[in-house]
């Protein structure tokens, strides 16, 4: 079967390579290389990644119903991808390489019409089912200050850990911003655990606030610098997501919902953003988003 | 209550499905709850501090670390067991996956099964086999093309787009190579070693390549190019390649260039390229006077015997020996003890080669004693066999052309039209010694001593009756790790009564001088 491109992340080789199958689900295949580092296959129902190779797949289309099984070969000579032991031809040539680049972005904060904007990303996040159930909830108890019934116990055991990330934020504080980091390394349910997915979006959110401010950008490069040591304690998947976001490097959806915030007007538009960029797992996306929208703030007198 | 923990190591699974199980275990009877998490120190934290682990264990963020609390340790251990079960189960592969065990018929549904094969080699009818060799190329992969009859044309553009392409090809029509230590097509078992070859001739690098393991050397790689590599209009293309990937390779210290001469424009640019490689090329243009091309870094030779023994000597950082056209004592002595036994009137020899550029050697050391000498693919027009069935003169002829194996295995693998042509010029009176080679290694036969020795007998026979004896010369190209058994082979050659001798070009020499007085 042949499986065209539509996207190439920047983190994935763009030489020939040799990987083996990292593990395989219905729409991602993950592909270890030589380096250690994660790349990954997706099926049209996933959004591009910074290490991730976006396919055209057919509907209902299933790498496990692929006979992709873990440990196996994979191949990449002159721009054609093979898995061993499957009839799957995976074909790079022609494919767009895809980049964020957050760092050359600027969400500006002090608009009134980003702050609109946040705040109908906010309130979907409240409204989705899953913020409760993990740390996402953090957002809903340090915005609203106060207790929130039903916020699993998880948000409330991680919430003076983001409430001392939020702080050293404000102060430029590298070190302890870091101490509170690595409390959410690992933190969590789920196979990106809760707090990486956090993580990944709460250093997003820093990156495209930082604007002309020299403290700032010092400050979120050196904690970048920090989240990819840190990552070395994560799982391999998570890893490869927060070594991504240390390079300013996120998923679609999640540079999808910084742009809409940034310069859409619409609010249904913005609405539609956040509710794609939660639909990620079963809590990686909202616990992303709060991160997200915590990070855009931090530095806010919001 | 009851507690048990147990870590799966390396399972992956999407937290959807994590979150789904985690509460189908916490239904099971006795369970009160379920946890399924990534191990990590953090995770590890929380469970201890919510009582469900006893102490903290070494983190491992890769491995899924269950826990159950349940009313007794059975329940508990129950519920751990089907947890396990319940994740290790997969989702059962598509009828469409059954396409994968279909046996490969193309060059992509084989690097589906390969992925990481990095050369085709192709062998189809010459009408197809360009076409399947610029998908090889296309794929990504190097080309061995031992199919011939593709056009010139066509090996220009096959070419071309893999120079572009950073990719080799070898061929059209190139029946031997030895890559990496993997022999492909018509190839010997060689030493590794530190000398690296590339020639326009299957037998030209076989004999090389032999001689060289039983010189004690060895090669790093034995690259064939083709027949038409070397022409003006192919340009060299393979050739300056290979040179280029020779002179780049750590291990290859001497090289070795095998060819007819090249086209006077090419013969130049490859000649230049050899001298810039940085190392000792030895070079072997079969029928070129060495002289005219010797410099610096390049050591030119005349036969294929001297350019295996010049290798092995400078990648030994020995001085390149001096070389002689002439018999040693021992065969001195034993060309007139044989030429003793020939009956008034024997005068000729006639050679019956499988490989071509043996019997293309044979011809030119023949023909500098004896002048005229016939074949099927002469040195001089004049020397053509007008009927290539029937023999005259002086005569070699090459059993693997065109000619000769239409709708025939190669002579290297089929014995039956050499042993007729045996019979033939045994009861020729004229014939009086009847040149032999014997190629061993992959592809070959896995008994040529054991094919040709009855053909040997029979002639011998055919000729003792009308009080005659044929003196048999050969030269067995091989080495002693082929898995024919080189020595085996030998011993029944000479039990046969050919005399053997270790090449080609000796082999040519002694039947010269057998029939030539002057040059004994």
């Amino acid at each position: 079967m042949r499986l065209p491109a539509l996207s190439i992340g920047y983190a994935v080789p763009e030489t020939s390579f040799d990987a083996t199958v990292h593990s395989v689900f219905q729409s991602t295949v993950n592909l270890t290389l030589g380096n250690g580092s994660l790349i990954a296959l997706l099926a049209s129902d996933r959004t591009d990644l910074p290490h991730g190779i976006g396919l055209k797949t057919p509907d209902e289309f299933s790498f496990e119903q692929q006979g992709v099984v873990e440990k196996a070969v994979a191949v990449c000579r002159a721009e054609i991808l093979r898995i061993a032991g499957t009839s799957l031809i995976i074909d790079l040539r022609g494919a767009a390489r895809w980049q964020a680049h957050l760092d050359r972005v600027f969400v500006d904060m002090s608009r009134s019409e980003s702050r609109r904007a946040w705040q109908t990303a906010f309130d979907a996040l409240a409204r989705h089912p899953e913020t409760a159930r993990a740390i996402a909830g953090v957002a809903l108890l340090i915005t609203q200050g106060a207790l929130v019934d039903a916020v699993a116990s998880l948000a409330l055991g991680a919430e003076p850990s983001v409430n001392a990330l939020m702080m050293s934020t404000q102060r430029n504080d590298v070190y302890s911003a870091t101490r509170a980091a690595r409390e959410l390394v690992g933190l969590g349910p789920g196979l990106t655990p809760s707090g990486d997915d956090f993580l990944v979006g709460y250093l997003a959110g820093l990156w495209v606030t930082v604007g002309n401010d020299q403290q700032r950008a010092e400050f979120v490069r050196g904690f970048a610098g920090k989240i990819r040591e840190l990552a070395t304690s994560a799982n391999d998947i998570s890893r490869a997501y927060l070594v991504d976001v240390s390079q300013a490097e996120v998923s679609g959806l999640i540079a999808g919902l910084i742009r809409a915030i940034g310069e859409e007007t619409r609010q249904d538009a913005i609405r539609e953003a956040a509710l794609a960029a939660m639909n990620v797992g079963k809590t990686s996306g909202a616990d992303g988003v709060a991160g997200l929208l915590l990070g855009l703030i931090a530095w806010q007198n919001f | 209550m009851a507690t048990a923990q147990r870590i799966i190591p390396n399972l992956y699974r999407d937290s959807v499905s994590l979150m789904q199980f985690s509460e189908k275990i916490a239904k099971l009877p006795g369970v009160r709850q379920a946890s399924a998490v990534m191990a990590t120190e953090n995770n590890i934290g929380l469970l201890v501090e919510a009582g469900l682990l006893a102490s903290a264990s070494p983190p491992s963020p890769n491995d899924l670390l269950i826990v159950v609390e349940a009313e007794e340790t059975d329940a508990a251990e129950l519920a751990l067991d089907k947890a396990e079960n319940t994740l290790k189960q997969k989702p059962t592969a598509s009828l469409d996956s059954e396409a994968r065990k279909t046996p490969p018929r193309s060059i992509e549904m084989g690097l589906a099964e390969m992925p990481g094969a990095n050369l085709a080699l192709i062998s189809t009818p010459g009408d197809y086999a360009a076409a399947e060799a610029l998908k090889a190329l296309r794929l990504g992969l190097h080309v061995m093309l031992f199919s011939a009859n593709v056009s010139v044309d066509d090996e220009v553009m096959l070419k071309r787009y893999a120079r572009e392409h950073n990719l080799l090809v070898m061929g059209p029509d190139c029946g031997t190579a030895i890559i990496n230590g993997a022999p492909l097509g018509f190839a010997n078992v060689v030493r590794r070693g530190d000398i690296g070859i590339v020639a326009a001739s299957g037998t030209g690098l076989q004999q090389v390549a032999s001689l060289i393991h039983r010189y004690g050397g060895g090669i790093t790689q034995a690259i064939g190019i083709g027949g038409h590599d070397l022409s003006a209009r192919v340009g060299g293309i393979s050739m300056l390649q290979g040179i280029d990937a020779l002179a780049v390779d750590p291990g290859t210290k001497v090289i070795v260039l095998i060819s007819k001469p090249p086209a006077p424009n090419v013969m130049k640019v490859v000649l230049d390229k050899a001298a810039c490689s940085g190392k000792p090329v030895v070079v072997d243009f079969l029928g070129a006077d060495p002289a005219s091309f010797s410099g610096k870094a390049i050591h030119g030779v005349k036969t294929l015997e001297d350019a295996s023994a010049t290798a092995v000597a400078l990648a030994a950082g020995k001085p390149a020996p001096n070389l002689s056209d002439t018999l040693s004592p021992t065969l001195t002595k034993l060309t007139g003890d044989l030429r003793s036994q020939l009956a008034e009137g024997q005068k000729y020899v006639r050679g019956l080669f499988s490989g071509g550029t043996l019997c293309f050697e044979t011809l030119l050391l023949l023909g500098e004693s004896l002048g005229e000498v016939y074949s099927n693919s002469p040195l001089q027009p004049e020397f053509k066999l007008p009927d290539v069935w029937k023999s005259q003169k002086h005569m070699a002829i090459d059993l693997g052309d065109d000619l000769f194996t239409q709708g025939r295995p190669h002579p290297m693998i089929d014995f039956r039209l050499r042993n007729e042509r045996m019979a033939q010029e045994a009861r020729d009176p004229e014939v009086a010694v009847i040149l032999l080679d014997v190629v061993l290694g992959y592809g070959s036969h896995m008994d040529p001593a054991g094919e040709l020795l009855p053909a040997i007998t029979e002639a011998r026979l055919i000729a003792e009756k009308a009080g005659r004896k044929i003196v048999f010369i050969g030269s067995v190209c091989g080495t002693d790790s082929d898995p024919q058994n080189l020595p085996h082979q030998e011993q029944m050659l000479r039990e046969a009564g050919v005399h053997l001798v270790d090449s080609n070009a000796k082999s040519a020499r002694l039947a010269a001088a057998i029939v030539n007085p002057m040059k004994a």
